[in-house]
């Protein structure tokens, strides 16, 4: 239960960060870039992302709608909300203060 | 909240889902699209690209499960599914759906009306603060042997309680009088209560307009004042609150109404409708032997009953030493409530044994129902497991079913006992005691919601259970198992059965004894005619007529014109004719037998009546001995008296009565002669015990006792004697036009309201034996189409192998009536003991009746037998052919 909230969460946070950083983009895209940005250290497993994106997009974050990609292929676009924008935000200063007290757990000869 | 938006999208997403699975297969697409474009920009073939992109998605399907699942909500989805599914079996198999459902609704429904009449009788607390610190007070006079063990107490004694005790707040005496109302439309009688003005301080009833009684009123100089009972204030006055401060004519007295009561506290006479302060005189409150009054007190704070018990039997012993009229007499303390609802306690406890085994049955039946149709479907629940359901699922499925079948049978059976309700409290009126008013309430429709749940629970849960059991080979491998049979579930249902049969009994023979008694009581000889005869009811105010020579000239002339009326062959006046009061006794003494001693007063009572002459031809009663009293008993004249035979069979035995003399006890009472001897006569009730009379002439009634003042007129006609109220209506007004003329009814209404609670009672007991035989017959023949049906094959084996068809009918009957006979003799070890709970109801019956036991088992035989026809011949009728090609 634990392991699959926080890879959700995370999973969550860097769709949302994605998403602000690409601007409106559609599920493979998100997940290419993932697998890019963590230097293919990540593998994004698509069986859940999509119920992710669902998620973010019922919870209000994101909104989505049908557009033509790069290909020429229609393909299902998501982009932030203003809601998802502040949500971002929010994670990331979050998750920064988390990972800082961490380091100071982790960093030797700090005390 | 976010994920409070969430679950509202996804609850509106299951509206159109179609829209949304489709929308999600195109986004599917169009990534494995995109992914295969990648791939094919890598250098992969076009297969290699697809079939790579399509692993990624990690397996269509589940990717599809797991989006659906987060699309909407899967648990309500889930029982949605299980609902609907549920609804569509329901349907496919209507007879089975509506005989559960029928079973249940009338198994609730009656539960519902009748346990809101039981608590309404039992539970309700009464309308007043702190009910349960009011008490009565009684004499206990047990010890004495007579017919009673508490009585009203004497005057005397109530003045020595309040005196001497110290475990009450306060103490009422009240005591039952009647009043002529005049003055106000038609004359009317009314009955009223003479009370202390305390007791509506003792119970705490609130007036609904003006004020109750002060102990300013109850002195002796104070103005008359009188408190009106709600239905009085509407009936008479019409809700008028102008009326309080008027002056009205009782008993041809004014006396200034001062206030209204609410109709709340109907002790001692439930009709009263008049609270009159009573003044007791010291003189009355003296009265040692005559046990009148009625006792109302409410215990101090802190005082329980067992105290103020303990030290009322202190105080009554003392009495007890000092009077020798209180010899063994001692005092009784009865909770208000426990007293109001004593009546109709027994009938109660009936009706809800009744209801419970009738209850029991249908649960019984249900569970039957579903699981035979459990194990019919086997075959269906065992493929759904093949192909992937979980096991909770199925058995979810299952409770589903229940849940929705005991849902539909609460919704009719309660909207049916609402519907009937009404109908069900009037028919039980006699049985309902005085002061409760029943109504369907919500904790009676709590207690019929949680009992549905838990029904729910028990049948649904059962037949679940057992079908969950069922292993997958065994269902879908060969017909070898089918022959061989669950053999724990056919003990499962074997079981059922009998536990449907033997309640069933029960009840037959509760139907049966009270049916038998209802019979008795109808056969038995009342002692007189009651047909063809018009009662009407004229009370004389004692004000206007405390001379007897103005009583006797009323009686005589309404008689006179009366009889000259058409159709009229005969009429007479009377204080209480038969089965019209259960009370008016006296102590009797006999000359030469040596003086009473106080004590055995209550051992030598007998029924004292005044008539006019013609009484006992009128009625039609037969004179065994000497003459009837005529115009010869006149005041003056020598004082005689009749008697029935069971007096003078009980004070003189194997003697002759005429001639003899006999007294009351009580100072200046002179002695009577006994003139005659007439038959006896059911004076208290068709199913009471004979009682010995003695009958004044009215017209030597001298005491200034309206009790003994001939106060209905009997009327015999020939013809329909209820044509004749008009008549007889304007012969009394001829005579005193302010003389109020009531309760006009032939004999035989009085008939029909003295055996009306014994014929409820029946009927209902007879309705609920009569659903409870459906019932058990449905489930007999539930269980033998079930068997039937798991083994054709087998008897198509046999019928193959040259086995006959009678054979096999009679296999198939003799099963059948096995079962029943387990049931009945079950049941009849049952009924031996529950029919405890009907003593007080039986009449001249044994609740072991062996007639009535015999008949119950033979009927219930019959219905098995008519039960396993249909099964039997089905079975016999098999065509081999046909029936082995189908495995």
């Amino acid at each position: 239960m634990g392991k699959t909230d926080v890879w959700q969460g995370t999973l969550a946070l860097m769709i949302l960060k994605t998403l602000e950083t690409l601007g409106p983009q559609h599920g493979y895209g998100i997940a290419r870039r993932i697998e890019q940005t963590s230097g293919h250290k990540l593998l994004v497993n698509y069986g859940t992302l999509y119920p992710a994106l669902l998620k973010l997009e019922q919870e209000g974050y994101i909104k989505s709608s049908w557009g033509v990609s790069d290909n020429n292929r229609k393909a299902k676009f998501y982009q932030l909300t203003r809601a998802g924008r502040k949500q971002v935000e929010r994670e990331a200063r979050e998750w920064n203060e988390t990972t800082a007290i961490l380091a100071r757990f982790l960093s030797p000869d700090e005390a | 909240m976010r994920s409070l938006r969430a679950w509202l999208v996804r609850l509106r997403a299951m509206v159109d889902r179609t829209r949304h699975e489709r929308d999600f297969s195109a986004e599917l697409e169009a990534h494995i699209q995109a992914h295969t474009d990648d791939n094919l920009r890598a250098g992969m073939t076009h297969d290699e690209a697809r079939r790579r992109a399509c692993a990624a998605v990690g397996g269509l399907m589940r990717t599809a499960e797991a989006y659906r699942d987060r699309q909407t909500l899967p648990l309500a989805e889930k029982t949605m599914q299980d609902l609907r599914y549920a609804m569509r079996m329901l349907v496919k198999t209507p007879g089975f759906s509506v005989v559960a459902i029928v079973t249940l609704a009338l198994g609730i429904g009656a539960n519902a009306a009748i346990f809101s009449l039981v608590s309404a009788v039992l539970l309700r607390p009464l309308p007043f603060p702190e009910p349960d610190r009011l008490v009565l007070l009684w004499d206990d006079v047990s010890s004495l042997g007579g017919p009673y063990s508490l009585t009203e107490p004497t005057p005397a004694d109530y003045a020595e309680w309040k005196a001497q005790s110290h475990s009450f707040a306060d103490m009422a005496a009240m005591t039952p009088a009647m009043y002529n109302l005049t003055g106000v439309g038609q004359p009317q009688k009314l009955d009223g209560i003479r009370t202390t003005a305390n007791v509506f301080n003792v119970l705490g009833m609130r007036p609904l307009a003006g004020r109750t009684l002060t102990p300013a009123d109850d002195r002796p100089d104070a103005k008359a004042v009188v408190v009106l009972d709600a239905r009085v204030w509407q009936s008479v006055f019409g809700g008028d609150p102008g009326v309080i401060g008027r002056t009205i004519l009782l008993n041809g007295l004014p006396h200034t109404v001062v206030g209204v009561v609410p109709s709340d506290f109907r002790v001692p006479v439930a009709t009263a409708g008049l609270w009159v302060p009573a003044r007791f005189t010291q003189q009355e409150l003296a009265v040692r032997t005559s046990y009148v009054m009625d006792v109302v007190a409410r215990l101090k704070p802190g005082v329980d009953l067992h105290a103020a018990q303990a030290e009322m039997t202190t105080i009554a012993q003392r009495l007890a030493q000092q009077f020798r009229s209180n010899k063994n007499v001692s005092a009784s303390v009865t909770p208000l409530h426990e007293y109001m609802s004593r009546p109709a306690r027994p009938a109660m406890a009936i009706l809800f044994g009744a209801v419970v085994l009738v209850l029991l049955i249908a649960c019984v039946n249900v569970a039957n129902l579903l699981l035979a149709r459990a194990a019919t479907r086997q075959k269906e629940l065992a493929l759904r497991k093949a192909l992937g359901a979980a096991n909770g699922r199925v058995v979810r499925q299952l409770l589903t079913e229940s849940a929705l079948l005991a849902a539909a049978g609460a919704v009719i059976g309660i909207t049916l006992s609402t519907l009937t309700f009404k109908y069900l409290a009037r028919l039980v009126p006699g049985g309902l005691p005085s002061g409760i008013e029943p109504a369907l309430n919500v904790p009676v429709l709590l207690f019929s919601a949680a009992l549905t749940s838990l029904v729910v629970f028990v049948f649904g849960a059962g037949p679940a259970l057992v079908a969950s059991r069922v292993s997958l080979d065994a269902v879908l491998k060969s017909s070898a198992s089918r022959l061989a049979g669950a053999a724990g579930s056919h003990r499962v249902r074997h079981a059922l059965v009998v536990a449907e049969i033997s309640p069933t009994i029960v009840l037959l023979v509760a139907a049966g004894l009270l049916l038998r008694s209802y019979a008795n009581v109808l056969a038995m000889p009342p002692g007189f005619q009651p047909s063809h005869l018009l009662i009407a009811e004229t009370v004389l105010s004692p004000s206007k007529y405390d001379a007897l020579a103005s009583r006797s000239a009323f009686y005589h002339g309404v008689l006179d014109r009366v009889r000259a009326l058409p159709m009229v062959t005969a009429a007479a006046y009377v204080n209480y004719p038969p089965l019209t009061t259960k009370g008016g006794r006296s102590g009797y003494v006999i000359e030469g037998e040596p003086p009473m001693r106080p004590e055995d007063i209550l051992r030598h009572l007998a029924l004292n009546r005044s008539i006019t002459p013609g009484y006992f031809e009128t009625l039609g009663v037969q004179l065994v001995r000497g003459r009837h009293l005529d115009a010869r008993d006149r005041d003056g004249a020598p004082l005689t008296v009749v008697v029935n035979e069971q007096f003078a069979a009980t004070r003189w035995p194997g003697q002759d009565a005429v001639g003899r003399r006999l007294s009351i006890p009580l100072p200046d009472v002179p002695w009577f002669t006994v003139v005659g001897v007439v038959a006896n006569m059911r004076q208290t009730g068709l199913d009471r015990p004979l009682e010995p009379e003695v009958y004044f002439a009215a017209d030597q009634v001298t005491v200034n006792i309206p009790f003994m003042w001939p106060q209905h007129l009997i009327v015999r006609t020939t013809g329909d004697p209820l044509t004749l109220a008009a008549a007889v209506r304007r012969a009394v007004s001829d005579i005193d036009p302010d003389e109020p003329v009531s309760n006009v009814r032939s004999m035989e209404q009085v008939f029909a309201s003295d055996v009306l609670d014994r014929n409820t009672q029946m009927m209902l007991v007879a309705v609920f034996a009569a659903l409870a035989l459906v019932m058990a017959s449905v489930g007999l023949y539930g269980v033998l189409s079930y068997t039937v049906t798991r083994r054709l094959p087998e008897i198509g084996v046999r019928m193959a192998l040259g086995a006959q068809r009678a054979t096999v009918v009679v296999e198939i009957v003799r099963g059948a009536l096995l079962l029943a006979a387990f049931g009945i003799v079950l049941g009849t070890a049952g009924a031996f003991a529950a029919t405890r709970l009907l003593t007080s109801s039986l009449f001249s019956i044994s609740r072991t009746d062996p007639t009535t036991f015999a008949v119950t088992g033979m009927v219930v035989l019959l219905m098995s037998l008519a039960a396993s026809a249909v099964p039997a011949f089905r079975g016999a009728s098999v065509d081999p052919s046909v029936t082995l090609r189908a495995d």
